[in-house]
């Protein structure tokens, strides 16, 4: 046992001889012992008369804190940053994709809904049954159509097709384009591309 | 939050100190609670009773203990850690200043001359609180942690970074010089 320390726990008439030879170099009698007991005393119960720290500093250190030590942010691996970009691109893409056709969907929905505009009938232009103005010389009975040879070449149709009649008063009103009215029978060639009549 | 303030409150300095590298605050202040007040009446008895002085100096020490508490090692004892740092950093006060021109105190030969008319307990309290003034340096730190910290041989050696034996002869001394020091106070003390 450390000498101080036998000062501090025991008494005089407390110490035993051992205790007292450790001591000897130090207090030689109990005046000295208890002198020197009592200075160590009364220096220990002075440490009690130490004014209170003031709260200010730690205020001060709680100011200090924040700024010196950041609470780390949570660590995010590169790998899920990288699957994270992706995934919001792709969905940026498919937003995109999915409102340009929407729109498309709805521009060529209200063009084949909205109706065509077709002008009325009384509007168009009525086909007035004109007689030809055939001239004198023609005007007689017209001559039968007479095919010769069906079977003919391109070369005899074309002969044909000049004896036929020039003029007929049969009209054939071109429904499909009315501007452009066509004398059939002015050229029978066309007949043979008729298969049926409506 | 509670469970882990709670867990903190339970844990050891050391512990307190690595939780408080990784960022977790209420480590500080509980850190705090348990050694502001000690370190400020350790800085306070050293620094001449200098209140402000000591106040400063704690906050310092607490910004020490902030900036450096990643680079404390857990292995090592957070007392011994933190009276090092308050040590040095009362040897650069003492460097300082001129110690005994800025903050003068009462003389040796002040306290010689007390006589057996003014040795009351109060005069002998006097008495101590003087011969503790006006100790060097390293030997009121030795005094101070042994007899009013009351810590161990092996921990002031780590403190002061003195080998043990050196410790235990210093105390020896310490004490031989602190009895002729105080001897015209022994008869009133042993016959009260």
């Amino acid at each position: 046992m450390q000498p101080d320390i036998i000062l501090l726990e025991k008494e005089w008439p407390d110490l035993n001889d051992t205790e007292k030879q450790l001591l000897a170099a130090l207090v030689s009698n109990e005046a000295e012992f208890r002198l020197l007991k009592k200075a160590l005393l009364v220096s220990k119960a002075a440490k009690e008369e130490v004014p209170v720290l003031s709260p200010r500093i730690k205020i001060a250190l709680t100011g200090e804190l924040a700024p010196q030590i950041p609470v780390r942010k949570m660590q995010v691996p590169f790998w899920l940053k990288m699957a994270a970009a992706v995934f919001v691109l792709a969905l940026a893409g498919f937003v995109y994709w999915k409102i340009t056709n929407t729109h498309q969907i709805e521009k060529n929905n209200s063009i084949s809904a909205s109706p065509v505009p077709v002008a009325p009938s009384n509007s168009l232009p009525v086909e007035k049954e004109t007689t030809p103005t055939i001239p004198p010389t023609l005007a007689t009975t017209p001559e039968p159509l007479v095919v010769q040879n069906k079977k003919s070449t391109s070369t005899t149709k074309r002969n044909n097709t000049t004896s036929l009649p020039k003029h007929n008063t049969t009209t054939v009103k071109n429904t499909m384009e009315p501007a452009i009215p066509t004398l059939v029978q002015n050229d029978p060639h066309l007949l043979e591309n008729i298969t049926e009549v409506y | 939050m509670k469970a882990e303030k709670g867990m903190l409150h339970t844990d050891t300095e050391e512990q307190l100190m690595v939780q408080l590298a990784k960022g977790h605050n209420f480590a500080f202040d509980i850190l705090y609670d348990r050694y502001a007040q000690k370190m400020f009446s350790y800085f306070y008895r050293m620094l001449w009773k200098n209140k402000e002085l000591a106040e400063d100096q704690t906050q310092e020490l607490f910004l020490k203990l902030i900036k450096n508490a990643g680079s404390f090692t857990s292995s090592r004892s957070f007392s011994t850690w933190l009276y090092s740092i308050a040590n040095n950093m009362c040897k650069n006060e003492y460097r300082k200043a001129a110690i005994k021109m800025k903050y003068p105190i009462q003389s040796s030969a002040q306290s010689a001359n007390v006589t057996e008319e003014t040795a009351d307990h109060k005069k002998f309290k006097e008495a101590v609180a003087v011969y503790i003034a006006q100790l060097e340096e390293d030997k009121k730190a030795l005094y101070i942690l042994r007899f009013e910290e009351q810590l161990s041989i092996p921990e002031i050696s780590v403190i002061l970074n003195i080998n043990e034996g050196t410790i235990k002869s210093r105390i020896f001394y310490l004490l031989k010089n602190m009895k002729e020091q105080l001897n015209p106070f022994k008869n009133l003390l042993t016959y009260p």
